[in-house]
C-alpha cells in the first residue's frame, strides 16, 4: 500500500488538501462561535457534564450540572449536534435551568472579536503547519528514506488532528469524523515509523502492536461511519476508541525509546534516540508546566495557555533534525547544557525574585511572578549567548581582535618553521621572540637518552628557576596531564605535560612580555607548541643516534666488504694453488717414479728375453712385470686425476675426448661431445684450460652419478672472444637455488668451487634445473686471443 | 709394420735420445747398446742441447719424448724437420692415448712407442722408420672417430649367440659384476685382481663387442642373460 502511495504527485496533492482544509476550516473557526458544553442524557434531561471555561457556555454562566431546555428556540432532543455528539454547538440562543433552580434562562451566544479568537486558534494551527511542513521537508530532502516517507505521513496525519481541533470543537462539516480518523490512522504510523527508526526493530512488541492498532483504527472508521450516518449514537465511546490508538502509540514510542536508551553506548540509535527524547522534553515540558502544574495545584490556568502548545513543534523538528542529518552532536552534552542553562535560571530568577520581595515591590508571594522571572531569565540567557556571538563575529569581521588572530598565525608559522631542522637553541630562541614570551624550558626524560634539557630566554641564565620547575615537573608528571596555567608566584607562565610510549616531557612557557596574563583560550596554542617541540626533541635525538648508527653500519660495511674482497683474493689464490700443487705433483709423478717405473717395466721384459729358460726364474720375472704393470697403471691414474698430463701437453679439446671416453668405459654413460669452433690443436691459457676442463670434469661426473640418467650432452664452442661450456642431461635435476645454500654449508662443493673459479676469470655460471626436469650446466669464459 | 731380417741395413743407425727425464734416457741409452746395430749418439734433455749436438752430428732417427722440460715434443720436431728435412722421428707416450696417437701422427711422426715397449719393439721401430717406413704402437688407426649418436642405438650390438661364443667364462663373471653394476676397482676387489687386469679385461670385452662404451656393452649384455 505505502508503495503506492510513494509518488512525489501523491505527496503535493496531500499537502495541498491539507493547506487547504486547514486555511477552509481555520476561517471557518473564526465566524463560528465555540461553546464548549458536554451534555449527557439523564432522564431524559440534557444535563452539562463539561464546560469548557474558555466556551462561550461558561461565560455565558452555564455550569456543570446545569439542565439544557432549548437550543436555538427548539427542544435539546432534537439538536441534530446534540444527538450526535451530545454537544451544544452550532448554537446562538441557550434555553437552560441552573441547577437546584426552576426558572429557566436565556443566553445568547455571541462570537467573540475576531483579534481574540485568532489569537487563540492561531496556536494549533501554527503547530499543525509545523507538523505537516517539518514532514514534507523531511520527505522533500530524504525521499529515499523510507523513515522520512512514514514521517511525513504520520506528520500529516497528527498536523492534520491539530489542524481541525478547533472546527471539531464547533462541530464544523465534518471536522469531526476527520479529526477521529486522522487521531486514530497517526499512532498506526507512528509504530510502523518506529519499527524502523532509528534502527530496524522489527519485535514481537511492535507488530502486537501495529495490529492492535489496526483493528482499533477500523472499529473506529466504523463508528464513525455509523454515527454520520445517525445510525447509531455513541460519540463518546468513538472518542474513546480513537484515543485507546494514540494510548497505544504512546505506549509502543516508550518501549521503543527504553530499548534504545539501553544501547551500548557507541550505537547511533541511542545518541538519535536521546536527541528525539530532548525533542519531547523540549515539546512538551512547557505546555505541562502551563496546563498541566496549574490543574494540580488548583492554581488558576493560565489564559491563553495554548501558546505553549508551539513547543510542541519541538518534536518533528527533532526527528527532522535526525534523519536529514547523518551525524548528530552528543545527546548528553545537549542535556548538560540545557540543565546548566536552566539551573542557572532558575538560582539567578530566584535571587531576583526574592530581592523583589524584600523591597517590597511584590505585594506577596506570587508563583506566576516567579515563573515569569525563570522564564525570562532563562530567555535571557539565551539571548545574551547569541548576541555575544553576533557582535564577536562582527568585531571579528573589522578585524578588531587582529593581535589575537595574530597570536595564531605566529603558532602557525612557529609550527611550520619548526619542521625546518634548525638548530634547536636557535629555534627556542626565535619561539619565544616571536611570541613575545620571556623563556622557555623543555625536561624530556627518556629511558635510553636519559634526562634532556633545554632553556631559552630567562630560564637559560637562572639555575635556581630551572631547578624549581624541574621540581615542579618531577612533582606533577605522574599526577596531572593537562596542561595548565601556572600560578603568579611561578617563574613559568603556563606548563604542557606529554607523555609519550618512551619518554615524559614537561615544557614550561615563560610569561608575556607585555606581562599579560595568558588566556585561557591561547592553552590550546600553547599545548600544540609544546607538542610540536617535544616531537622536534625528540626526532633530532633519533636522527642524531640514527645518524651515529648509519656511520658505524658504513664503517662496518666498508670494513666486511674490503674484507670480502680479501676473501675473494684468498679464495682465488687458494685455488690457484691447490691447481699448481696439482699440475706439480703430476709432473713429479710423471717425470719421477712413473719414468723409473715405466724403465723397469721395458727392463723386465729384456731380462725375459735374455734369462735362461728357467721356468722357475720365468715365472719370477712374469710377476715382477706384472707388478711393475700395475705400477704404471697406478701411477699414470693417480697423474690423470690430479692433473691430467694430456691437458697440459694436448690442451682442452683432447682432454675434454678422453674424459669422456674414459667415463664411458668406466661409467654407464653415453657422452656426445660436440665441439664447434675450434680444433684439437688450438690452445687457451693455461687458467682458462684447467677450469674449463674442471668444469667438464665436474659436470660430467655429477650428472653421471647423480642425475639417474645415462644420457649426457656436453657442447664446447668457441665465439669470438669466449668459451662456451655446456653439460646437460634430461635427469631428475635440484633446485638452483640450493647451489647458494651449498656454498654456505661447504656441500656439493665442486660446482661451487667451480663457479668461484669461473667467476675469478671473469666468467659465468648458469644452472638451469629443476625438480624432475634435467639438469643444465653453462659455463661462459672470456679468452684473450 | 712388418719387418725381415734379409732387409737389416748394413750400416749402423745413428740414434739420438731426447729425454727430460735423464735416468730413463740412460736406461733407453743402455737397452740399444745390446743391439750392435744401432747406435745412441747422444742423449739431450733440451730442445737447446739437441740443436747444439745436431751442429756436429746427423742422426738417422731421433727417439723423441712427448713432453721436454722447454718446449714439447711436437714442437721440437717440427723444428727438427725443418732443419733436417730427412731426420726420422719416432716419439715416446707414456699414455696409451688417443690425443697423444693423433697428435704425433698429424704432426709427421714416423713412429710412435709406448716408453715401456720392449727393445725388441723398440729395435723394430729405429729400422723400420730408419728404412723409410712408419712405426706406429699403438696404431692411430685403432682411434678411428666413433660418433655416438643417441638416435641410432641397437642393442643387442651383435646377435645374442655371437656375443655368448665371443666371450671366455672369466669374461662372462666380469659382465655378470658389470650388470651390478659395479666399477672396475669395485670388481677387481671381487675377482682378486689388480684394478688395472680389471680394466684390461672390462676393455678385452668391449673390443670382443666392437664398442667402446660400458653402456652399451652392459645393455646388449641384458639380452644374453635374459
Amino acid at each position: 500500500m505505502l508503495e503506492k502511495l510513494n509518488k512525489p504527485c501523491i505527496y503535493y496533492i496531500t499537502s495541498i488538501v491539507f493547506i487547504v482544509l486547514g486555511l477552509g476550516y481555520f476561517f471557518a473557526c473564526l465566524t463560528q462561535p465555540y461553546i464548549g458544553l458536554l451534555l449527557k442524557n439523564t432522564n431524559d434531561k440534557w444535563i452539562v457534564v463539561t464546560s469548557d471555561p474558555y466556551g462561550e457556555g461558561y461565560r455565558s454562566g452555564i455550569r456543570v450540572g446545569d439542565e439544557i431546555l432549548k437550543i436555538n428556540g427548539e427542544d435539546a432532543i432534537n439538536n441534530r449536534f446534540v444527538k450526535k455528539w451530545g454537544e451544544a454547538e452550532r448554537a446562538s440562543t441557550i434555553e437552560f435551568r441552573k441547577q437546584g433552580e426552576f426558572k429557566s434562562q436565556t443566553v445568547i451566544i455571541t462570537p467573540q472579536p475576531i483579534p481574540l479568537s485568532l489569537f487563540r486558534e492561531l496556536p494549533s494551527l501554527i503547530l499543525g503547519f509545523v507538523f505537516w511542513f517539518v514532514g514534507f521537508i523531511t520527505w522533500y530532502k530524504r525521499s529515499f528514506l523510507e523513515q522520512a516517507r512514514i514521517l511525513f505521513w504520520m506528520n500529516w496525519l497528527i498536523g492534520l488532528a491539530f489542524v481541525l481541533s478547533h472546527a471539531s470543537s464547533r462541530c464544523l462539516f465534518l471536522s469531526r469524523e476527520l479529526e477521529y480518523i486522522s487521531i486514530s490512522l497517526a499512532p498506526i504510523f507512528l509504530i510502523l515509523f518506529l519499527s524502523i527508526f532509528p534502527v530496524v526493530n522489527n519485535n514481537r512488541f511492535n507488530k502486537f502492536a501495529f495490529i492492535i492498532a489496526c483493528i482499533t483504527f477500523l472499529t473506529t472508521l466504523a463508528l464513525i461511519t455509523l454515527t454520520s450516518l445517525n445510525i447509531i449514537t455513541v460519540a463518546s465511546f468513538t472518542k474513546k476508541a480513537s484515543l485507546v490508538n494514540v494510548i497505544i502509540g504512546i505506549i509502543t514510542m516508550l518501549f521503543n525509546l527504553g530499548l534504545l536508551i539501553r544501547q551500548p553506548k557507541h550505537h547511533p540509535g541511542r545518541n538519535e534516540a536521546g536527541i528525539f527524547l530532548l525533542g519531547m522534553g523540549i515539546g512538551f515540558f512547557p505546555f505541562a508546566l502551563l496546563s498541566a502544574v496549574p490543574i494540580i495545584f488548583n492554581f488558576d490556568q493560565f489564559l491563553y495557555s495554548q501558546v505553549s502548545s508551539l513547543f510542541i513543534s519541538a518534536v518533528p523538528i527533532s526527528l527532522y533534525y535526525i534523519i536529514v542529518n547523518k551525524y548528530l552532536p552528543d545527546s548528553r552534552r545537549l542535556f548538560l547544557s540545557i540543565i546548566i542553562n536552566i539551573s542557572a535560571a532558575i538560582i539567578l530568577s530566584t535571587v531576583a525574585f526574592v530581592v523583589i520581595y524584600f523591597l517590597k515591590i511584590l505585594p506577596g508571594y506570587i508563583f506566576e511572578v516567579y515563573f515569569v522571572l525563570v522564564v525570562f531569565t532563562l530567555l535571557f540567557t539565551y539571548c545574551f549567548y547569541f548576541i555575544r556571538k553576533v557582535i564577536i563575529r562582527l568585531l571579528e569581521k573589522r578585524s578588531y581582535f587582529q593581535s589575537e588572530r595574530s597570536f595564531e598565525q605566529k603558532v602557525a608559522s612557529i609550527n611550520r618553521n619548526l619542521a625546518s631542522p634548525l638548530a634547536e637553541e636557535q629555534r627556542l630562541e626565535e619561539i619565544i621572540k616571536n611570541l613575545n614570551i620571556d623563556g622557555i624550558f623543555i625536561i624530556l626524560e627518556n629511558e635510553k637518552l636519559g634526562c634532556i634539557k633545554k632553556a631559552a630566554g630567562r630560564f637559560k641564565d637562572n639555575p635556581k628557576e630551572r631547578e624549581e620547575l624541574e621540581n615542579f615537573f618531577r612533582h606533577k608528571q605522574k599526577l596531572d596531564l593537562e596542561a595548565k596555567m601556572l600560578p603568579d608566584d611561578c617563574p613559568a607562565g603556563i606548563y604542557v605535560p606529554f607523555i609519550s610510549s618512551d619518554a615524559t616531557c614537561g615544557v614550561f612557557f615563560g610569561r608575556h612580555l607585555s606581562r599579560i596574563k595568558f588566556e585561557q583560550s591561547e592553552l590550546p596554542f600553547f599545548t600544540l607548541l609544546a607538542g610540536q617541540l617535544e616531537y622536534q626533541i625528540i626526532m633530532s635525538l633519533v636522527i642524531g643516534e640514527l645518524t651515529k648508527e648509519i656511520d658505524l653500519l658504513n664503517k662496518s660495511s666498508r670494513r666486511s666488504q674490503r674484507r670480502k674482497m680479501e676473501l675473494q683474493g684468498v679464495i682465488n689464490g687458494l685455488f690457484q694453488k691447490i691447481e699448481r700443487e696439482r699440475k706439480r705433483l703430476s709432473e713429479n709423478i710423471c717425470s719421477g717414479p712413473l719414468q723409473w717405473s715405466m724403465d723397469l717395466s721395458r727392463w723386465l721384459k729384456y731380462l725375459k728375453t735374455i734369462s735362461p729358460v728357467d721356468e722357475k726364474t720365468q715365472k719370477v720375472i712374469a710377476y715382477l712385470q706384472e707388478r711393475a704393470e700395475d705400477l704404471n697403471y697406478e701411477l699414470n691414474t693417480l697423474a690423470n686425476k690430479v692433473g691430467p698430463p694430456i691437458l697440459t701437453h694436448l690442451g682442452l679439446v683432447s682432454a675434454l675426448q678422453w674424459l669422456c671416453q674414459k667415463v664411458m668405459t668406466e661409467e654407464l654413460a653415453l657422452i656426445s661431445v660436440q665441439i664447434q669452433g675450434l680444433s684439437s690443436q688450438t690452445r687457451f691459457a693455461e687458467e682458462v684450460e684447467i677450469t674449463a676442463y674442471r668444469f667438464f670434469e665436474e659436470g660430467i661426473i655429477n650428472s653421471v652419478r647423480h642425475s639417474r640418467s645415462h644420457f649426457q650432452t656436453v657442447f664446447l664452442t668457441m665465439n669470438e672472444n669466449k668459451l662456451e661450456l655446456t653439460v646437460s642431461d634430461s635427469g631428475r635435476g635440484f633446485d638452483p637455488n640450493q647451489l647458494e645454500n651449498w656454498l654456505i654449508t661447504g656441500s656439493h662443493f665442486g660446482l661451487a668451487e667451480i663457479k668461484e673459479r669461473i667467476e675469478s676469470l671473469g666468467g659465468e655460471l648458469q644452472v638451469i634445473s629443476g625438480i624432475n626436469r634435467g639438469t643444465t650446466l653453462k659455463a661462459f669464459i672470456p679468452i684473450s686471443k | 709394420m712388418h719387418w725381415d731380417n734379409s732387409m737389416e741395413p748394413e750400416k749402423q743407425i745413428q740414434v739420438l735420445i731426447v729425454d727430460s727425464n735423464r735416468p730413463f734416457a740412460e736406461g733407453t741409452k743402455a737397452l740399444l747398446s745390446f743391439e750392435p746395430r744401432i747406435s745412441a749418439i747422444g742423449i739431450v734433455e733440451d730442445e737447446y742441447s739437441c740443436f747444439n749436438i745436431l751442429k756436429d752430428s746427423s742422426p738417422d732417427v731421433v727417439l723423441l719424448d712427448f713432453y721436454l722440460k722447454d718446449t714439447s715434443g711436437l714442437d721440437l720436431m717440427a723444428k727438427l724437420k725443418k732443419v733436417q728435412p730427412t731426420i726420422k722421428v719416432i716419439m715416446l707416450i707414456e699414455q696409451n692415448q688417443e690425443g697423444y696417437v693423433l697428435a704425433a701422427n698429424r704432426q709427421g711422426a714416423e713412429g710412435l712407442l709406448l716408453k715401456t715397449c720392449s727393445l725388441d719393439e723398440m729395435t723394430k721401430a729405429i729400422f723400420s722408420v730408419a728404412k723409410g717406413g712408419v712405426y706406429f704402437s699403438p696404431s692411430p688407426s685403432a682411434f678411428s672417430p666413433i660418433e655416438i649418436d643417441f638416435n641410432d642405438l641397437h642393442f643387442p650390438v651383435k646377435p645374442v649367440a655371437v656375443l655368448n661364443k665371443l666371450l671366455t667364462p672369466e669374461e662372462k663373471e666380469i659382465m655378470r659384476l658389470l650388470t651390478k653394476p659395479l666399477s672396475n676397482n669395485e670388481i677387481a676387489a671381487s675377482l682378486g685382481i689388480t684394478p688395472r687386469a680389471a680394466e684390461h679385461q672390462v676393455q678385452i670385452i668391449l673390443l670382443k663387442f666392437g664398442i667402446r662404451t660400458r653402456l652399451e656393452a652392459l645393455l646388449s649384455w641384458f639380452f644374453v642373460e635374459k
